[in-house]
């Protein structure tokens, strides 16, 4: 490998993980690019192979949608990781606890009081328009009020070397099975490159979950029968889900194995009747309970909704809280860390016009051709218009749409992710290829925890920035490095 | 245990058990093609793979091979071809798969890849040997699985009475296909040792031959091959061994909700009733016990299904 090592060169245009951190001799990378020269690009490749077959038998796989069925896909994974050092993480860490404790105090602020639109800090219109504002939960405090239990931040480092926030996901968000997925592989694989390099594991995080589940159930250890609700096996993250469920030893339930009766959450059993606690669940809102939402949802439970506001079930994330999750209001994040925290805000927003305000929908209008323009409320990449990469064509019809939709879109500049070091198969190379990062924190345990490292998504296709998986993104184990004492 | 998950590992057990079953029929049938006494019609023995997949098939034109081995093998959206019923085995374990060791859920998703790496443009009849034996050799790891890597408890009780429901209903079917073309032969005059191979395939498809061929030292006859299969309570392919095994795991369970004891109580008596037949050397009366008795068990897998899983 030491010849395509040392070959390795990246657009200047973009931060290059990898060769900032060769040029600025911080030698985060050194002892595995020295264990990694030190590997034939044949051994390289086999064992590469046998992590994708392990992948592959233990079927950690994602179902991908076509037009006409689902197919099954392992998450392509990369043997080469990324970095952290130490004082990047330690910022990193203090700034997302920032953003999703600003965050909880807002989405408990929005379903009672109403404090920040009342001071016009951020307008009612906007929050109360949101498709996932929850009226049905408004008056209600769940236990130790806590709405967002578990946050996913995505964050991108900018070719000037700042991390900044993309977006949060405060519903379900997914993906952690593949951080620790991805750690045991690599363990397996390369077990020599953790000798060389101290790192902070990830194992404890399916502990500090229970751990929260515990906590916020309101009744005593010993007591709580706590599941993870899943659409089911078609799901394209179920093997996360059925992941979850075995590592914490809580029972894996789809919405026709639970109902309710005065109020009360059961688990349809083969013989007498369990009562449950607290559902951790991995469905959206919509399909939560069909007296409440979406009559026609065949996933949800009937009646979950009336025992939840009675206090007699905790459901991690709150319904509700998807209201952040709209890409109009993640821009008012800072806005709302000054306003609940009285700080300023550790990480930065990418800079997000909010077509809603004429004034904004004036400027992307005239600045198009520089700007990525966002549904506020798709996931997974979907809907995401580059605009420099569009037709003339193409951008009138987008233009049309925005003046006739604007609440439904936001546009930020074409933040330049940054690239990482990837082994692409097919051309038994190693090339520069974007990469984001998702950080899951939790919330509600003893303290607020963050996963330590994260999912680091990589788009495989040359140029492109789209990572996510359903869009055929990969991923890499994500390092730490532990402080040198 | 959820009401689910104790379907899912039925529906398991009955899956794999089902698996082997086809995939014996299917190579043991096939080959008997090659070895007859006297040149066989190839198309009879194609039908009869046929009838036992439980495909439709029409009578008008002489059956392609290729045109069998989609249908039987296969066609994925017939739930009774080899990967049809392997994906059906592995949808049941996924959903499940908390509830099962690591060991049983990879066992059954390597078998399904291993499926599902089969093309169907590159098979032809010389890969069903292989094929059957590779079958073989995964249902025998899954069942190694099933009985070494998981508790002896209620979960695994669920299995078990998967495989034994299954196991009487493919004996039977077994039986009755071979019957039925036992009496096409007949009705067409083929002679004594036409017939007698018939018998003789019909015992290696549930290998059987040697172990009969010990037990009535070489002396074979409709009466000794209907005693072997019925009622020998030693012969862990015979209706009785799995009858009872039946019954044994149903009583195993420790859950027994309302309305159990009289489940029980019925199955239990229908089955012994049903172990008093011994008319084993009339063809007619064995045909009509198989039928009656294959619609018995079909009963008792309803019963099973509406006390534990609805």
């Amino acid at each position: 490998m030491i010849d395509l090592l040392n070959n390795y060169s990246a657009n200047s245009e973009f931060y290059d993980e990898v060769v900032v951190d060769r040029e600025n001799e911080s030698h985060t990378y050194k002892d595995f690019l020295n264990l990694l020269s030190g590997i034939q690009l044949e051994e390289f490749k086999s064992l590469n192979e046998n992590a994708k077959v392990t992948f592959l038998n233990q079927g950690i796989t994602y179902a991908l949608y076509n037009k006409t069925e689902s197919v099954e896909q392992i998450f392509p994974f990369d043997l080469i990781p990324r970095i952290i050092n130490h004082s990047d993480w330690i910022k990193l860490q203090h700034g997302v606890i920032q953003r999703n404790l600003a965050l909880n105090l807002f989405i408990k602020d929005v379903y009672n009081e109403g404090k920040i639109l009342k001071d016009k800090v951020i307008p009612e219109k906007l929050i109360k328009s949101s498709k996932h504002y929850c009226k049905y939960i408004e008056g209600f405090v769940p236990k130790k009020e806590v709405y967002c239990h578990i946050c996913g931040t995505d964050i991108i480092q900018h070719s000037d070397g700042n991390f900044y926030v993309l977006e949060d996901n405060l519903r379900s968000p997914s993906g952690v099975s593949y951080v620790l997925t991805n750690r045991m592989a690599m363990s397996k694989v390369l077990p020599a490159a953790f000798d060389r390099t101290t790192i902070e594991p990830v194992s404890e995080y399916t502990d500090r979950l229970l751990e929260m589940l515990w906590n916020v159930s309101g009744r005593s250890l010993g007591d709580i029968f706590c599941v993870l609700l899943t659409p089911g096996s078609y799901n394209s993250a179920y093997f996360e889900h059925t992941y979850l469920a075995q590592k914490m030893g809580i029972e894996l339930v789809e919405g026709r194995d639970l109902y309710v009766e005065n109020d009360l959450v059961y688990l349809k059993t083969i013989g007498g009747k369990i009562r449950v606690d607290v559902i951790l669940r991995r469905i959206d809102d919509d399909f939560l309970d069909p007296e409440v939402f979406r009559s026609d949802s065949m996933l949800g439970v009937k009646g979950l909704m009336k025992a939840y506001v009675n206090g007699n079930v905790t459901i991690a994330n709150a319904p509700g809280t998807g209201i952040s999750d709209d890409k109009a209001v993640c821009a008012y994040v800072p806005d709302m860390i000054r306003y609940y925290l009285g700080e300023d805000p550790i990480l930065s927003n990418v800079p997000t016009y909010i077509c809603e305000r004429p004034d904004e929908l004036q400027y992307v209008l005239e600045n198009i051709e520089k700007l990525v323009v966002k549904p506020v409320d798709m996931s997974g990449g979907y809907g995401v218009c580059i605009c420099d990469r569009m037709s003339k064509r193409e951008i009138e019809v987008l233009k049309e749409e925005l003046k006739k939709n604007p609440r439904n879109y936001i546009a930020q500049p074409k933040m330049n992710l940054s690239t990482h070091m990837t082994y692409i198969e097919d051309e038994d190379s190693v090339q520069p290829r974007h990469i984001d990062l998702r950080t899951f924190t939790i919330l509600g345990g003893n303290e607020p925890f963050v996963l330590k490292g994260g999912l680091t998504r990589t788009a495989l296709v040359k140029g492109s920035i789209i990572v996510n998986s359903s869009q055929g993104g990969g991923s890499k184990d994500t390092w730490v490095l532990k402080n040198k004492i | 245990m959820l009401a689910r998950v104790a379907d899912s590992l039925y529906w398991i057990g009955r899956y794999v058990e089902r698996t082997e079953h086809c995939a014996r029929y299917l190579n043991v049938q096939y080959y008997s093609t090659l070895e007859a006494p006297m040149s066989q019609n190839k198309d009879f023995n194609l039908r009869s793979i046929m009838f036992m997949a439980g495909s439709e098939f029409t009578f008008e034109t002489d059956l392609v091979e290729k045109d069998v081995w989609q249908k039987v093998i296969f066609d994925g959206n017939n739930p009774d071809s080899i990967i049809g019923i392997a994906k059906s085995a592995r949808e049941n374990a996924r959903s499940i798969r908390n509830n099962i060791s690591a060991e049983l859920w990879e066992s059954i998703n390597r078998y399904y890849l291993f499926c599902n790496s089969i093309r169907e443009s590159k098979f032809n009849y010389g890969k069903i040997f292989s094929f059957t034996e590779d079958i073989n050799i995964n249902m025998a790891l899954i069942k190694s699985n099933i009985h070494n890597t998981l508790l002896h408890d209620d979960p695994w009780s669920f299995i078990c009475l998967g495989i034994y429901v299954e196991r009487s209903l493919q004996v039977l079917r077994i039986f009755k296909s071979k019957i039925s073309d036992s009496i096409i032969l007949s009705d067409n005059g083929a002679n004594q040792s036409l017939l007698q191979y018939q018998w003789i395939t019909l015992l290696k498809c549930l290998e059987a031959f040697d172990i009969h061929k010990n037990y009535y030292k070489g002396f074979l006859s409709l009466k000794s091959i209907s005693e072997l299969i019925l009622s020998n309570a030693a012969f862990p392919r015979s209706l009785k061994y799995s009858t009872l095994k039946l019954l044994n795991t149903l009583s195993r369970i420790s859950v027994k909700p309302e309305g159990y004891s009289a489940m029980y109580e019925r199955i239990e008596s229908k089955i012994t009733e049903r172990l008093n037949f011994d008319k084993f050397s009339e063809e007619e009366s064995v045909l009509t016990f198989i039928t009656e008795m294959y619609a018995d068990i079909s009963v008792f897998h309803s019963e099973i299904n509406n006390l534990y899983f609805r």
